[in-house]
């Protein structure tokens, strides 16, 4: 029911500008632009928004014969008062001398959200004035060149550090993110320097990466709960002990909670005790992620499988399946496994993702039902690709497999 | 400093609007209210709370606001349903004229309660956002003070916002 009550004065221009500082903060910037022909008034209200977005409304196709360098100089001029967050992501931006001097325009002493993002051409260099910028608390970068000035002494407001194939000056990363001592998420993705990657941030909770690196460690991170890692390349897997190496180093965070990995990463544990047992063990963990799970490898499931035996207090498991063939072989082992072997006590609830119903997927599952003896839902989510009747026979043949838990129920995830 | 002679189980207290109208809310609902909030958590010996710059209309919306968000987040429902719930009842809470929404920000901005004040902002935005010039004037009463000279050098200035 709308509630109605016309009036004929003018409430909103009269609003306290810290308010209407606001609403304009809601609006893009160009529709913030726009209020100045409103009125008299509004002429210069827009002026102190502090927010000052560039995104995709300056793009070439609606800005036409508009120059966007000319564009953002002449919006920085005109700016009073504090500014919170400068983002330039307009679409097919490229780097150029003009992004160092509109940098050095802002005012450096309220800047909290800062996003760069370069789409193409080469990576921009970043000044050292953004190093000063220390009230920082976002900060996002793409396709930039990063190398802070030796006096740089850290964002220490610094709270979410999220780049996008930016290049570090070698062995600077790690000394720059253990001197943002209050970062809580880090998300690394394709950022090719990174090589042996070292982190140390005492308030992380959140960590994302996708790329290569050829080791990764955490020093000090206490309060890390959620990883996600995936790689671009194969290329790490020349390197003998890196599945052991990265199993070994999420072991060692103590709060870790959440974990998301390509399934095959896992393949070189074979070495180090998998399928039997780990001489390491994932305490914490209460939700693991498995993607591309290649059910056709022995090496992968066997070790896939040795992972979840390692981590004791495990709730929660979510498979992708990437199956193309059935081997025989993958299911003959998955059926010599023993359920006793086995320490799911906690696993409640299990999510197969891409199921086409191939026999090493179907004893993975048998395997799941028999061991879980606390379980609750085994979900199933058809490959619509490979599965024909929505998965109606593949459910009811799962169906008739003994579980460990009296309480399991199967389902269909896309029928729920 | 609280008060002990206070038995009950649920602690109330009385909000007067500008124009004298006595309200009764609950404690989970008053301190949604951060203006108020060091008031009622210290003395309360006061017999109500004055609030000058909102009118019963205003309040007793307001009110409506916080006793829901107040329900829904203590109501042991799980946090997904929670914020669905509340996303409905936001979006269902803006469906008021436009006047009422500017006093329901201002009032949000006075009484300090920040969820209401971001949602009152942002659906002035998407007002503004989705009409022309000349229907956003006419939607809040704004006067155009330019003359036609001047309206055509303020267009030309920011040309490129207008295309």
């Amino acid at each position: 029911m709308k509630t109605s009550r016309k009036s004929e004065a003018d409430l909103i221009s009269n609003l306290p500008s810290s308010i209407i500082e606001n609403i304009l903060g809601c609006l893009p910037l160009r529709d913030a632009v726009r209020t100045s022909i409103l009125s008299r008034e509004w002429r210069y209200k827009w002026v102190t928004c502090p927010y000052l977005v560039f995104d995709f409304w300056f793009d070439q196709m609606f800005l036409g014969n508009h120059k966007l360098e000319t564009l953002v100089y002449t919006i920085l001029k005109f700016h009073q008062g504090p500014l919170l967050k400068f983002a330039l992501q307009a679409p097919d931006f490229q780097s150029s001398p003009d992004i160092d001097r509109w940098i050095d325009l802002l005012p450096n002493d309220n800047i909290q959200d800062f996003t760069l993002h370069i789409s193409r051409g080469d990576n921009h260099r970043l000044p050292s004035q953004l190093f000063a910028f220390h009230q920082l608390r976002n900060l996002k970068l793409y396709k930039c060149a990063f190398d802070p000035p030796s006096t740089f002494r850290g964002f220490n407001k610094l709270v979410n550090l999220d780049l996008q194939d930016v290049v570090f000056a070698p062995e600077t990363f790690g000394n720059f993110v253990s001197c943002c001592t209050s970062l809580e998420r880090l998300r690394l993705m394709e950022c090719s320097s990174l090589d042996c990657i070292e982190i140390d941030a005492p308030k992380l909770k959140f960590f994302e990466f996708h790329g290569v690196f050829r080791s990764i460690s955490f020093k000090h991170s206490p309060l890390l709960a959620e990883v996600l890692i995936s790689f671009s390349s194969m290329d790490f897997v020349r390197e003998d002990r890196f599945s052991f190496d990265l199993i070994k180093s999420l072991s060692c965070l103590p709060a870790l909670e959440d974990l998301h990995l390509q399934a095959y990463v896992l393949e070189g544990l074979a070495e180090y005790g998998a399928p039997k047992k780990l001489p390491v063990t994932l305490k914490t963990l209460k939700t693991l992620h498995l993607s591309d799970m290649y059910f056709e490898k022995i090496d992968e499931i066997s070790c896939a499988l040795c992972l979840i035996r390692s981590s004791p207090s495990l709730q929660k498991l979510e498979i992708t399946a990437f199956t193309f063939d059935v081997v025989e072989a993958v299911a003959e082992f998955l059926r010599s496994q023993k359920s006793s072997d086995c320490s799911l006590t906690h696993l409640k609830t299990v999510n197969m993702q891409l199921f086409s119903g191939a026999e090493s997927e179907m004893e993975f599952v048998k395997y799941l039902l028999a061991s879980a003896t606390a379980l609750e839902e085994m979900a199933i989510s058809p490959h619509a690709g490979n599965v024909s009747d929505g998965g109606e026979s593949i459910l009811n043949k799962l169906k008739q497999f003994p579980r460990a838990s009296p309480r399991a129920e199967i389902v269909n995830s896309e029928k729920k | 400093m609280s008060s002990s002679t206070e038995l009950t189980e649920k602690k109330v207290f009385l909000l007067k609007s500008l124009d004298g109208v006595i309200f009764e809310v609950e404690e989970s609902v008053a301190v949604q209210l951060e203006v108020i909030r060091e008031l009622i958590e210290g003395d309360c010996a006061r017999p109500f709370i004055s609030l000058y710059n909102v009118t019963s209309e205003i309040l007793a919306l307001v009110i409506e606001y916080c006793k829901h968000h107040a329900e829904t987040c203590s109501g042991g429902t799980s946090a997904t349903i929670a914020d669905e719930d509340l996303k409905t009842f936001d979006n269902e809470f803006m469906n008021v004229d436009e006047n009422i929404l500017l006093e329901l920000c201002s009032a949000a901005d006075y009484l300090d309660i920040k969820s209401l004040f971001e949602l009152t902002c942002r659906t002035l935005a998407s007002l503004i956002k989705d009409r022309t010039i000349i229907e956003v004037r006419k939607m809040f009463n704004v006067e155009n003070d330019f003359s036609v000279v001047e309206e055509k050098a303020v267009r030309k200035e920011f040309a490129w916002a207008f295309k």
